[in-house]
């Protein structure tokens, strides 16, 4: 009895772009488990990338911004954030459409579906435990 | 930003040099550029020593983690890899065992009858040939063992590596073992085997390409896909030399009926794994095997050490020797059931990646 173990190497899949069509990446994402809640790293890096893509920059700006100064991200960290992020699929490489100056070949990262609806997850879970730390049964006590 | 590299720019650089090659092919210029950028601004803010201290800080952890996934990439790639070598179709299909056949299964454990049966004769038959302590020569075992076992392990290799192989290369392997325990390179003989697959394994992942594998090693492959006891079935191929070794010296003359019972036991564990289906009963059969085998040997020490109560009670020499052949157990125990091992820590590997 032989079991073929699927070996995903997404961040090859998302770079090549024809590999496999969206919708069966997506598929196979939907499959995958999500381990929540998220790391505050993670999860300023997915909030950072929501409105917009970024490069590797100023997302380390922004983490710095959004924590109010409490997690400054080393560049070798950041990275190997956004590495774990590309092999989850929550996260897209691309080439960056409006370099600046004279950098070559600059990346941004973009938010997937998938890495969309995981931080929407994420922000619906802390929005319940705020709303519970504001029940009434909690401010008669404190 | 266009200004000159300066020397901590410089000895950025040099840190990237340390990490994985494909981790530094894919991120290597994007994390100069954002080092850069970010040595620029704390310049500019007079805060450079910190941000500097902040990086080097963070590199170990990093460097750690980058390599370690990548080990275990490649470690997923390379099983898949040696999983389609094993299955692939340019390979006879694996030879039947004995399962199907006594006539097949007495073929396996034929050489743990013949085994047996030297050892028998040669400890109680007054051969004159035999000078004592021919136990513990490892010259005289050589020139028996080695013409019969190698060519008939090289037979079984060309003809697919069916089971009946298998007790051939543990004999081999006992044998090596032997030499290592009289020479003390008993220390280095088990490190040296696991380097050796070690690096085979590493050769094939760090290049998972299946011509890799040469055409013997994709044999090997293959017979143990097809069952993956038969590499405890060959560890217990040197159960006779394990035997031995348990008897050189339990008592001056060596001629115990305990070690007709070792032998004995030796044998019915080898037949039970021939012709069991079941992979629990195969190694629960080899597990048993070794262990009543031993058993005998410590039967024949406690007997001659004049009972169990006197040996507790006064024989430190005694207990001495139990022990050792209690550790003896151990070890083989431990080798028989490693592939077991290795498959159940596999296989929960494989849970957890799942869940």
């Amino acid at each position: 009895m032989k079991k073929n173990l699927p070996v995903f190497n997404f961040s090859v899949i998302m770079s090549s772009g024809d590999m496999l069509s969206p919708d069966i990446f997506e598929r196979a994402l939907m499959n995958m488990p999500v381990e929540t809640p998220l790391t505050e790293s993670t999860y300023f890096i997915l909030l950072s990338l929501s409105p917009k893509p970024k490069h590797g920059y100023a997302i380390m700006k922004d983490v710095k911004v959004l924590s109010q100064n409490r997690i400054v991200l080393s560049t070798g960290t950041l990275y190997g954030a956004l590495k774990r992020l590309l092999d989850l699929g929550w996260i897209i490489r691309l080439e960056d459409a409006n370099p600046r100056g004279n950098i070559r070949d600059r990346k941004v990262y973009k938010l997937s579906q998938h890495g969309r609806r995981v931080l929407r997850d994420e922000i619906a879970r802390l929005e319940k435990l705020l709303i519970a730390a504001k029940h009434p049964v909690i401010e008669e006590h404190t | 930003m266009s200004s000159p590299p300066g020397p901590a720019d410089r000895i950025y650089r040099l840190i990237l040099r340390i990490y994985p090659p494909d981790y530094l092919e894919t991120f290597g210029d994007e994390m100069h550029q954002t080092f850069r950028e970010g040595a620029h601004e704390a310049r500019s803010q007079g805060r450079l020593g910190l941000f500097l201290l902040r990086e080097l800080m963070d590199v170990p952890q990093v460097l750690a983690n980058a390599y370690w996934d990548g080990w275990k990439r490649k470690l997923q790639n390379g099983i898949q890899t040696l999983q389609e070598v094993t299955s692939s179709d340019d390979l006879p299909p694996a030879p039947p065992d004995g399962r199907a056949s006594w006539r097949q299964a007495s073929f396996e454990m034929g050489p743990f009858l013949i085994a047996g049966l030297l050892l028998i004769f040669a400890t109680y038959l007054p051969f004159d040939g035999l000078r004592p302590g021919w136990q513990r020569d490892p010259e005289f075992l050589g020139k028996v063992i080695l013409p019969l076992a190698l060519p008939i392990l090289l037979l079984g290799l060309s003809r697919g590596l069916p089971r009946w192989a298998y007790p051939f290369a543990g004999l081999l392997f006992g044998y090596q073992a032997l030499i290592a325990y009289q020479t003390s390179l008993w220390l280095f003989l088990i490190p040296m085997l696991l380097a050796s697959v070690a690096l085979a394994l590493a050769a094939i992942m760090t290049d998972p390409q299946p011509a890799l594998l040469p055409v013997p090693l994709r044999r090997i492959g293959q017979s143990l896909s097809a069952d993956w006891t038969r590499l405890s079935f060959a560890f217990y191929g040197a159960l006779p030399w394990v035997i031995l070794r348990a008897f050189d010296d339990s008592h001056y003359d060596n001629r115990t009926p305990y070690l007709a019972l070792s032998v004995l036991m030796m044998v019915t564990g080898a037949l039970l794994y021939c012709r069991s289906r079941a992979k629990t009963i195969q190694i629960g059969a080899l597990v048993a095997g070794l262990t009543f085998s031993i058993w005998g040997a410590l039967l024949d020490r406690i007997f001659f050490a004049e009972g169990l109560m006197n040996w507790i009670s006064v024989s430190s020499r005694g207990s001495a020797g139990n022990v050792w052949i209690l550790e003896l157990w151990l070890q083989w125990m431990i080798i028989i059931l490693s592939p077991t091992l290795l498959l159940m820590f596999g296989r929960a590997l494989h849970r957890k990646r799942a869940m």
